[in-house]
C-alpha cells in the first residue's frame, strides 16, 4: 500500500493537469482522478507490463474523465431545460481562471469531448498520433479528424469573441 | 496552402501553451486518495467473503426442552473442556469466560438456547466472537477449527432476548472487525456495524 502512496505522487501532478484540461473545474478533476487512482489499484493484477505503468493508469485516467464528462453533460441537461439558459449556461466560463487562459478553456470546454479529449491529448499533453490511439483506442487517422475539427472550432470561437470585445 | 499550415500551427501553438501551464493538485490530494483506496480494498475485503474466499451461515439455533436441558448442558460442558485443552494457547481470561458460559446453562430453568456460530474462511488464522453476551471481550469466546477446510464454529449458551454480535478475524492482513452480512444490522455511535440475533424473540423487538 506505502508502495502505491509513492505512485499516487508520482503521477498525481501530471494526470491533473489532463483532468483539469478535460473537465475545466478542479474539484471535478480531483475528485475524476482520485476514482482514477482506485479503479487503477482495484485492478492494479491486470497490469501486466509494470514498466509501462503510466500508459496503464493513463488509460484509466482517460476513462473516469470520460466518465465525468458525460455525467456532468447528463446533470446539465436534467437541471437547465430551458433552451436559452442552456445557451447562456454555455458560454459562461467553467474554469474560474483569468486571462487568456480562462477564455481558452473555456472555448476548450465547449467542444464535443472526443475532439476536446483528441485536442488535448496532442496539443497540451504532446502525444503523437500513435501514442493516442493505443491510449485511447481510437485510430489515427480518426484522431487526426478530431484534432482538426476541435482546431477549427477553437478558432471560430475564439476569433468571434475577439471580434466582438 | 503553406502559408495556411503555418498559420494553424501558430494558431495552435497560441491556444496550447498555456493550457500546457502546470495544474497542482492540492496539497491533500495523496492523502485523501489513498484514504479512498485504504477504504476500496477494504470494501474489496468484504466482497470477497462473500464470493469466492469465504461464505457464511446463519447462526443456528437449537431449543432444548427444560427435561432435556440438563444433558444438553453436560454436553455442551464437555464441548467446552475439549474446547479449553484444544485452545491452549489461549489466555486464561479466555478459558475463564467460557467456564461463566457454562455456569449460565447451568442457571437457566426454562429453555436452554444453544447457538452455533459458523464461520468460514480459509485464510483465517483465528476467530473470535463478540458480543454484549460476553462484554465485548474479543478473547473470551474464540471459534475452533477442526482442519484445513476453514470452518470455524463455536457454541455458546444465550438467554432468551436480542443480542448483538460480531467476529474478529485475524488472517494476513491483520485483525478485522466483521459483522455477519447475512442477519440484521445495527451501526453504533462510532460507524461501527454489528449484527443482531434473536434468541426466541423478534429481532426487531
Amino acid at each position: 500500500m506505502d508502495a502505491y502512496g509513492f505512485l499516487v505522487r508520482r503521477y498525481q501532478d501530471a494526470f491533473f493537469r489532463f483532468a483539469t484540461r478535460m473537465l475545466a473545474n478542479r474539484d471535478d478533476a480531483d475528485d475524476a482522478l482520485q476514482s482514477a487512482f482506485v479503479r487503477a489499484y482495484r485492478k492494479l493484477g491486470e497490469c501486466r507490463d509494470p514498466s509501462r505503468f503510466g500508459a496503464w493508469l493513463y488509460q484509466i485516467v482517460i476513462n473516469e474523465c470520460r466518465t465525468f464528462s458525460h455525467r456532468r453533460a447528463r446533470r446539465e441537461r436534467r437541471i437547465i431545460r430551458d433552451e436559452a439558459q442552456l445557451e447562456r449556461a454555455a458560454h459562461d466560463p467553467v474554469l474560474e481562471a483569468e486571462g487568456e487562459l480562462g477564455e481558452i478553456q473555456s472555448a476548450l470546454d465547449r467542444l464535443a469531448a472526443e475532439h476536446r479529449e483528441a485536442f488535448v491529448l496532442k496539443h497540451v499533453e504532446e502525444l503523437s498520433y500513435e501514442e493516442m490511439s493505443a491510449l485511447t483506442g481510437v485510430g489515427v487517422s480518426a484522431l487526426k479528424m478530431r484534432v482538426k475539427r476541435a482546431c477549427d472550432r477553437l478558432r471560430r470561437m475564439l476569433d468571434s469573441s475577439r471580434s466582438v470585445s | 496552402m503553406i502559408d495556411d499550415t503555418r498559420s494553424d500551427d501558430a494558431f495552435v501553438e497560441r491556444i496550447a501553451e498555456p493550457l500546457r501551464a502546470p495544474e497542482r493538485a492540492d496539497a491533500t490530494f495523496e492523502a485523501r486518495a489513498m484514504s479512498a483506496v485504504h477504504a476500496a480494498a477494504w470494501a474489496d475485503g468484504a466482497d470477497n467473503r462473500y464470493t469466492d474466499r469465504s461464505w457464511w451461515l446463519r447462526p443456528r439455533v437449537l431449543r432444548v426442552s427444560p427435561l432435556a436441558s440438563l444433558a444438553v448442558a453436560a454436553g455442551f460442558v464437555g464441548l467446552v473442556l475439549a474446547g479449553s485443552a484444544a485452545l491452549g494457547s489461549l489466555d486464561r481470561g479466555a478459558i475463564d469466560g467460557q467456564v461463566g458460559t457454562r455456569r449460565s446453562i447451568a442457571a437457566t430453568r426454562d429453555t436452554v438456547h444453544i447457538v452455533r456460530f459458523v464461520f468460514l474462511d480459509s485464510r483465517a488464522r483465528r476467530v473470535a466472537l463478540v458480543g454484549a453476551f460476553n462484554q465485548w471481550e474479543k478473547g473470551a469466546t474464540v471459534l475452533t477449527t477442526g482442519g484445513t477446510n476453514g470452518v470455524w464454529t463455536v457454541d455458546v449458551a444465550l438467554a432468551p432476548g436480542r443480542h448483538e454480535y460480531a467476529f474478529i478475524v485475524t488472517d494476513e492482513r491483520g485483525e478485522r472487525w466483521v459483522a455477519d452480512p447475512l442477519s440484521q444490522k445495527v451501526m453504533d455511535d462510532f460507524g461501527t456495524e454489528s449484527s443482531v440475533l434473536a434468541v426466541g424473540v423478534s429481532a426487531s423487538s
